[in-house]
């Protein structure tokens, strides 16, 4: 298979901080949050979760498809 | 800390029949992804970048495009 | 013989190139090909004509339309004979009672259906998907391959917890059992999204399931051999592909089909769309099954002055008038020599695009001459510009004039064209009975063969026959459908070949509660039979036939 950009399927709790944490553990967390956020514009791109919600603060969802790394040039 | 930004952008037509902004960000490893903006995004964009034309969008910061994105949802 | 078609040019599906036949009906089934000697109870001459098999169209949103028109008009008079509703994990079945409105509202955010449509047009008789079947079977023209949707199955187990968490193992074999219900009951696969939102503007239940709990539910089509259909972030490129993987990974785990919809062109990334064809196929060729649907027909762009649209954004004086203004402003802008002057000027460098605008409608009884006419047309009958024109109906209608600049995306013929032909491509998500409020999605059929065999060739008239009926039926797994051969099911569409075609797009009044919506009128479709009977011809309209079956998989 040619190779594609690497991605991941969040678990139901996972958020910014836990996924910088375990797969950009070389990076600071701040520097991993920024860099995971940077290539994963499409989760901002949907309401936030309301305030009463278990999700409220974070936008991702257990469906989603997150990138860890750039796009690949 | 990433210093993606935006290179390109591009007037496209959405799926529901709205035109939409497409802005192409450069990534420090020369990747380069698209993003679709719907008029409320590209607003915020527009106003977060001082631009009175989409052109003036090119060379701004990707944050400033997560932003637009987060005002824009946020109206509801 | 009930039915004998005669003299026609037969293209049987197969992609094998057309011949001079006959065919043979009876009891609803085509007992011959070739050279008939009998005499039918009714005869078709279709001299100079094609005979071939019915359209599938397989991305289709007509759930709610079904318990009101049970032709799915306008879908049949383009030659359609069967469709799959109950996409993007949407069905109207199975549903509680007490979620009857939760699905309503979903419905008319996501494919723009009133309301008032439900409110007027249906009798809430129905709760499981087996009753839902029975409730539209009384009164079925068109066939139905319906998807049972994966949000709703997650309001019945889950209720409201669907919409904000993933679910618990119990949960999930609730919504297991529910699903091989729903099969059982005909459900051709299960729907899911990954993109949809709900009439809240949050993510529809789909979106809240973890890739563990699609997985458990694929073991269960895998089981009844049905298919997978998902909405993807098409927007997206990489996301599109990493779906591809996703989805390759499921079929071969679960030796099932899937489909994902839509994939379209961007004319300023040609290579994006190469790439998830690449992946695709390389998927493929490892074992896998995933078909992307790709649409015929181009994208437009509808817009009136009254809200921003970005058609405008590179236009700085026009975009900062629309962005910063008021519609009293934006008239009064419009209304000022000098500033109409500075306007005109700006964009006068785009004539061609505003030429080519149509008017699509407008609310004084004086402008509805122009309706449907081009703004160079109009220019022409007034004796000015139509960049002016523009301007003028704005002010005339109280910038209720409503314009259409079509053909703006998913239109680059030879890119499209190529996609259509493709081994691994499936002609599809034209997303009938959706959006009704914004576009048509009807003709899509018509628009494969006037634009990519006729004008285009980017394909035979035999392979683009292929492309709609007999590959669409062996990927769902329809059973003796989607062929002209002895024994199946007498499914046929006879029309013009050099005529086949969508008419233009119009606004009618024809949903339940006076609602409307946009339409389009077939040409060149001559005669629909569903079911060994006569459902439409041209020159009669629709008959009172009913021979639509609910159409499920084959096990």
């Amino acid at each position: 298979m040619n190779t594609v950009r690497k991605s991941i399927f969040p678990s139901a709790q996972d958020t910014w901080e836990s996924i910088a944490a375990r797969e950009l553990s070389s990076s600071s967390t701040e520097e991993g949050i920024a860099n995971l956020q940077s290539w994963n514009l499409h989760v901002f791109a949907r309401p936030p979760a309301p305030a009463e919600s278990p999700r409220a603060g974070n936008p991702i969802l257990p469906s989603d498809i997150l990138f860890i790394e750039p796009p690949l040039v | 800390m990433t210093d993606a930004k935006i290179i390109a952008v591009k007037l496209s037509a959405a799926h529901e029949g709205d035109a939409e902004l497409i802005v192409d960000i450069r990534y420090s490893n020369g990747g380069v992804t698209q993003v679709p903006l719907d008029r409320y995004a590209s607003e915020a964009l527009m106003t977060a970048c001082t631009a009175d034309t989409a052109d003036d969008l090119i060379g701004h910061g990707w944050e400033k495009v997560r932003r637009a994105l987060q005002v824009s949802y946020s109206r509801f | 013989m009930d039915l004998v078609i005669r003299n026609g040019n037969i293209i049987d599906g197969s992609g094998l190139p057309s011949y001079l036949g006959d065919i043979a009906i009876n009891d609803g089934r085509i007992v011959k090909v070739g050279n008939v000697a009998d005499t039918g109870t009714t005869e078709i001459d279709a001299q100079g004509k094609v005979v071939s098999p019915g359209f599938i169209d397989p991305h289709t949103h007509f759930d709610a339309q079904l318990l009101w028109d049970g032709a799915a008009k306008p879908a049949i008079e383009h030659g359609v004979t069967t469709i799959v509703p109950g996409n993007c994990s949407l069905s109207l079945a199975p549903l509680k009672a007490d979620h009857r409105m939760k699905l309503v509202g979903m419905f008319n955010q996501i494919e723009e259906m009133p309301f008032k449509a439900f409110e007027e047009g249906v009798v809430w008789d129905w709760e499981s998907f087996e009753e839902f079947i029975t409730r539209i079977k009384k009164d079925l023209t068109i066939n139905v391959a319906p998807l049972v949707g994966h949000s709703v199955l997650r309001l019945w187990v889950m209720g409201n917890e669907s919409m904000h968490r993933t679910a618990t193992e119990q949960e999930t074999q609730a919504m297991q059992a529910l699903l091989k219900e729903c099969l059982d009951a005909g459900a051709i696969g299960l729907s899911t999204s990954f993109v949809d939102m709900d009439e809240t503007l949050q993510p529809v239940p789909s979106r809240y399931a973890d890739a563990a709990e699609l997985d458990a539910l694929c073991a269960v089509l895998g089981q009844h051999n049905r298919i997978l259909q998902v909405v993807h972030e098409f927007y997206d490129n990489d996301i599109t592909v990493a779906r591809i993987d996703q989805l390759a990974d499921i079929s071969r785990k679960h030796k099932i089909t899937t489909t994902l919809s839509p994939l379209f062109v961007n004319n300023d990334n040609f290579a994006g769309v190469d790439q998830a064809i690449a992946r695709v196929v390389e998927q493929n060729e490892a074992g896998a099954r995933v078909w992307p649907q790709v649409q015929t027909r181009p994208i437009d762009i509808s817009f009136t002055f009254s809200v921003p649209s970005l058609l405008f954004i590179r236009l700085r004086t026009w975009y900062a008038v629309m962005r910063f203004g008021t519609p009293e402003t934006i008239m009064a802008a419009f209304s000022d020599e000098e500033q109409r002057k500075q306007l005109v000027a700006e964009a006068s460098n785009m004539m061609g695009l505003w030429q080519r605008l149509i008017l699509r409608q407008v609310k004084t009884e004086a402008n509805q001459q122009y309706v449907g006419k081009n703004l160079a047309e109009i220019a022409e009958l007034r004796g000015t510009d139509a960049l002016n024109v523009m301007i003028d109906l704005s002010l005339e209608e109280d910038l209720d004039a409503h314009f259409l600049s079509a053909d703006m995306g998913h239109n680059n013929d030879d890119k499209v064209g190529s996609l259509l032909r493709h081994p691994h491509v499936m002609i599809g998500a034209s997303d009938g009975g959706a959006h009704i409020l914004s576009f048509s999605t009807y003709g899509d059929t018509g628009y494969l063969f006037s634009r990519f065999v006729r004008e285009n060739h980017s394909m035979s008239i035999e392979e683009a026959v292929k492309k709609i009926t007999s590959d669409t039926a062996d990927i769902w797994a329809i059973p003796q459908r989607g062929l002209l051969k002895s024994g199946y099911v007498a499914d046929v569409t006879i029309f013009d070949a050099d005529l086949i075609d969508r008419g233009p797009e119009y606004y009618v009044q024809d949903v339940p509660g006076d609602g409307h919506r946009y339409v389009r009128d077939s040409a060149g479709v001559e005669t629909v039979i569903i079911g060994g009977a006569v459902a439409y011809t041209q020159q009669g309209g629709y008959t009172d036939e009913r021979r639509g079956e609910i159409v499920g998989g084959r096990a």
